[in-house]
Order: structure tokens, then sequence, then C-alpha cells
């Protein structure tokens, strides 16, 4: 009766020495360092792919914008010419067509004298 | 391993000598291995636990202030990890036990004693649900005790708790236990 009652004093002490036996791979240091070692080199070859993505936008912006600002001063310097041209051809008309009913007439300042 | 030793290790890692790491992995992988067994009951998954400690320690390393023993900062993260991978096995539970029924049988068909082999795998199964069943504290608290021989004020710095409230959930623990395991 009593070998039947000790065992069950110690099934937790029992238990926790059995898992305490249990040892950890060897290797398992040297695992985590390689798996540094392969996250390090991962992350130095996004770096070097995200520095050679930004140098490709920041060349293509350049470029566009350079591209803008020539296309900008033909159109600007065309449309001068154009309009340099429509002014000699229709300067008179131009003339004619303002609308001066909305202006204040003078003489309403000048009803007292 | 000692603290200033130990904050010159890391200083040397900040500053780009990697390699000195594995000095930290050497000396704390099959600590934090005990720990997480305490709570995982599996090699396998004790060994993935304390890999998964030590690069999450690795890659946080700059946020480690020194304040505490660099032994407390992994046992804490260590703790954190296991009670989450727990949490999130609870959601599965139901396969989990399957695997582990099945695991059982094949084992005891390879046993010479089958019977023998089928009372021990039934008794460590019964402690095994009875830790696991613990509230975490006192969950933690013993197996920081029992799997890591550690003191109580070492287990109060880990736990951020006082030493008396250590002590106390120590004594819940063990009576919790008692009485799941009816001794």
């Amino acid at each position: 009766m009593t070998q039947n009652i000790k065992p069950n004093k110690n099934i937790l002490d029992n238990f926790i020495d059995k898992e305490l036996e249990i040892k950890p791979n060897p290797f398992l240091a040297a695992k985590v360092m390689e798996k540094i070692a392969t996250q390090s080199s991962d992350y130095l070859g996004k770096s070097k792919n995200l520095e050679t993505t930004h140098t490709l936008v920041f060349k293509l912006t350049m470029t566009l914008s350079a591209a803008a600002i020539l296309a900008l001063g033909v159109f600007l310097g065309s449309n001068y010419t154009y309009f340099d041209k429509y002014n000699n051809q229709s300067n008179n008309s131009l003339a004619l067509n303002i609308n001066d009913t909305q202006l204040e007439n003078l003489y309403l300042y000048s009803l007292d004298e | 391993m000692e603290n200033n030793n130990e904050l010159e290790i890391i200083n040397d890692i900040l500053n780009g000598n990697t390699e000195r790491f594995g000095v930290i992995a050497e000396t704390y992988a099959t600590q934090l291995f005990r720990v997480a067994l305490g709570y995982m009951h599996s090699k396998e998954e004790a060994e993935d636990i304390a890999q998964e400690v030590l690069i999450k320690a690795y890659n946080s390393l700059n946020t480690f202030k020194g304040e505490s023993k660099l032994s407390t900062w992994l046992y804490r993260i260590t703790v954190n990890t296991c009670l989450n991978e727990l949490n999130k096995r609870k959601r599965r539970w139901l396969f989990s036990n399957i695997d582990d029924l099945q695991d059982q049988i094949f084992d005891n068909v390879n046993q010479k004693n089958p019977e023998q082999q089928l009372i021990t795998e039934e008794t460590n199964l019964k402690v095994r649900k009875a830790i696991d069943k613990l509230p975490s504290k006192q969950k933690t608290a013993f197996i920081l005790q029992r799997f890591k021989e550690l003191s109580q004020k070492e287990i109060s710095e880990i736990m951020e708790i006082t030493e008396g409230a250590v002590e106390q959930l120590l004594q819940r623990g063990k009576s919790n236990l008692k009485k799941q395991l009816r001794l």
C-alpha cells in the first residue's frame, strides 16, 4: 500500500526531473547565429535594392524635370510669338470691345457745382 | 557572465561586431530552453522558442538599457513568448489534442512494456495538464523556480512584482497543483 502511495507523492518532482534531463540540440546557439547571419545578409540585400531603386527614381525625376522645363520654354516662346502677331494684327478691334457702361459717371461728383 | 562584461559585448554588437552575439547565444541558449520546456513540455518546441527569443533579443538589443541583468531581460522575453504561444494554441486546441493522442498511441506501440509506458504517460499527462491549468502568473513563478531554480528575488525582477507577491504566487500554485494531482 505504501509502495503505491510513495511514488504518487513525487510525481511532480519526477516529472520535472525527467523534463530537466532533456538536453537541447548542442548546435542550438550555432543555429541562432546562422539565422542571424542570413537575416543580416537579407537585410543588406534589401537595403542595396532599395538604394538602387532610390537612385533610379532620382535620375528619372531629374530627366523628366529637365524635359518639362524645356517643353515649357518652347511652349511659352511659341505662345509669345503668336500673341505678338495677334496684337499687331487686331489691336484696334480689341480696343473697340471695351465696355464702359459700368464705369461711374464723373458728373455725379459735380452736381453741386 | 558579469554585468560589465555583458554591456561590453552588447556595445561591441551594436557597433557592428555581430559575431559577438555568439557568446550570448552560447551562454543562454540552454537556460532559455529550460524555461521554455517548462511551458511547452516538448524538446522541439522549446528549442524553437529559445531560438526565437535569441533572435528577438538580437533584433532589439538597442532597446536594452542595462538597467536590469541581461538574463532577466532574456527570461522576460522567453516568458512572454511562451505565454503568447500558449494563447495562440488555445485557439487550435482540438487539433493539437488529436496530434498528442496520435503521438501517444504510436509511441506506446514502439515500447517494450506498453502497460508500464501507458501508466507513465498517463501520469505525465496529468502533471502536464495540472501545470498548464495554473493561472499564467502562478505558472510563470512555478516554472521559473522549479525549472530554472531561480531565487524569489530574480523571479520578482523578471515578473516585475514584489518578492512577497512571488511567494504568494508560488504558494497558491503549489496548493493548486496539490489539489489537481490529489497529493
